[in-house]
């Protein structure tokens, strides 16, 4: 623990200082790099100084490593984005699975603070040597956020994860980056809004791999199902039809479907 | 528009919310000052065990960790998150306290290890000014 500290002192040195030199940047980058994916403590104090200094992480053990699927999650607001998340995190723990978690949440524009709050959505039942969640804040505003985002990931294939879980801040703009970032896009509409015309507006049907419909006990799932459907239809030709998929997350529906579909992507 | 840096950014809070106690009116309270002035911050959710609060700071990497108890059992509650932290080598992380606490407890509870007791009464301005001391000097 001792030896730890230390290299935590001397890394606060490196990162304002030194960081910008760049020999002295590689060296910063090796300092305090966890070992190994059970190493909690040190994979946290990383992240922080990813986030803290803006370290850019993109070391690879091998090609393999590049396989390692980042599986995103995006949509609106309210969709039910966290709890599809808590659902798919249980089935991959239920496979012996490790998993690592990255979720987004909206920086204020104003103060800069921000309540990273994707937590509350998650069981706390997970076994806490299992499944590595990290909340960040992010602001579309500065462009340092999304080199953050991929360091963060990045570590995460490094460390070797078996799946790696991404949640967007619920949003329909800048999409194209978040689709750079992950392997496989999971889209969540938003299918209590029956308006087709802001369904088709958005940039997230273009960009998912998948469709979750979720709030199918709340809603019936044929409106949204329509209208993906049209979309699908008007985007025929230019890329393959995506899958839809309809469930209820707090209802345990439809998960297994989901995450199912997800392995046959990682598979191919 | 450029956004505003400022050093509270880049510190995290975890407020928590131990053992069985619902009332969250006065967490989420401090959650949005907090955030309306510039820090980040993490809140657990109801009903946790010290042990959840504590898996979710280590992996937070948070810089201070704050617990609200309205239900009478801050002694015990406490004595066990502080045994967690000693457990987990995060015992050097500052930890403060708020809710309903008796004002003989308060000395109790600092020779358990927390640093500040907020009790009824006090304004969020008092509590704010304290973190930006304790986080930012």
């Amino acid at each position: 623990m001792k030896n730890n500290f230390n290299k935590a002192k001397i890394s606060l040195l490196f990162e304002p200082i030194l960081g910008e030199i760049p020999i002295f940047s590689v060296l910063s980058r090796r300092i305090g790099l966890p070992k190994d994916r059970s190493d909690f403590t040190n994979i946290a104090k990383y992240i922080s100084r990813i986030e803290k200094y803006n370290l850019k992480f993109d070391r690879k053990r091998n090609r393999r490593e590049g396989k390692i699927a980042v599986i995103s999650i995006t949509g609106s607001p309210g969709v039910g984005k966290s709890t599809v998340l808590n659902e798919l995190i249980k089935t991959s723990l239920s496979e012996d699975k490790s998993v690592a978690v990255l979720m987004l949440d909206p920086r204020s524009a104003i103060s800069g603070g921000s309540f990273l709050g994707d937590r509350l959505r998650l069981s706390l039942d997970f076994p806490s040597n299992g499944v590595f969640i990290r909340s960040l804040s992010f602001s579309q505003s500065n462009s340092d956020d999304l080199a953050k985002i991929q360091s963060i990931l990045n570590l995460f294939r490094y460390l070797k994860f078996d799946h790696i879980y991404f949640e967007t801040i619920g949003t329909d703009q800048n999409n194209l980056n978040i689709k750079k970032l992950a392997n496989i896009v999971v889209n969540i509409p938003n299918n209590l809004n029956e308006d087709w015309v802001q369904i088709l507006k958005s940039d997230n049907l273009d960009l998912a791999d998948i469709i979750f419909i979720n709030k199918t006990d709340i809603q019936s799932a044929e409106s949204a199902i329509q209208v993906v459907s049209i979309k699908n239809n008007l985007n025929s030709g230019m890329k393959n039809n995506v899958e839809i998929i309809e469930g209820s997350a707090i209802n345990k529906v439809g998960i297994t479907a989901l995450y199912n579909k997800i392995n046959n992507f990682l598979e191919v | 528009m450029s956004l505003i840096e400022t050093k509270r950014n880049k510190k995290k809070i975890l407020l928590g919310k131990i053992g069985l106690d619902g009332h969250d009116r006065g967490i989420k309270i401090i959650i949005n000052y907090l955030r309306v002035s510039g820090y980040q911050v993490i809140y657990t959710g109801l009903h946790r065990t010290s042990k959840q609060i504590i898996d979710l700071a280590i992996q937070e990497d948070v810089d201070a960790i704050g617990i609200s108890i309205l239900s009478g059992s801050q002694l015990d509650q406490i004595g066990n998150l502080v045994e967690q932290m000693k457990a987990n080598n995060i015992i050097n992380l500052p930890l403060f306290v708020g809710g309903v606490i008796r004002s003989e407890e308060i000395s109790q509870l600092k020779e358990l290890g927390v640093i500040e007791v907020f009790g009824y009464g006090i304004q969020v301005k008092e509590i704010i000014s304290w973190i930006d001391n304790v986080l930012l000097r």
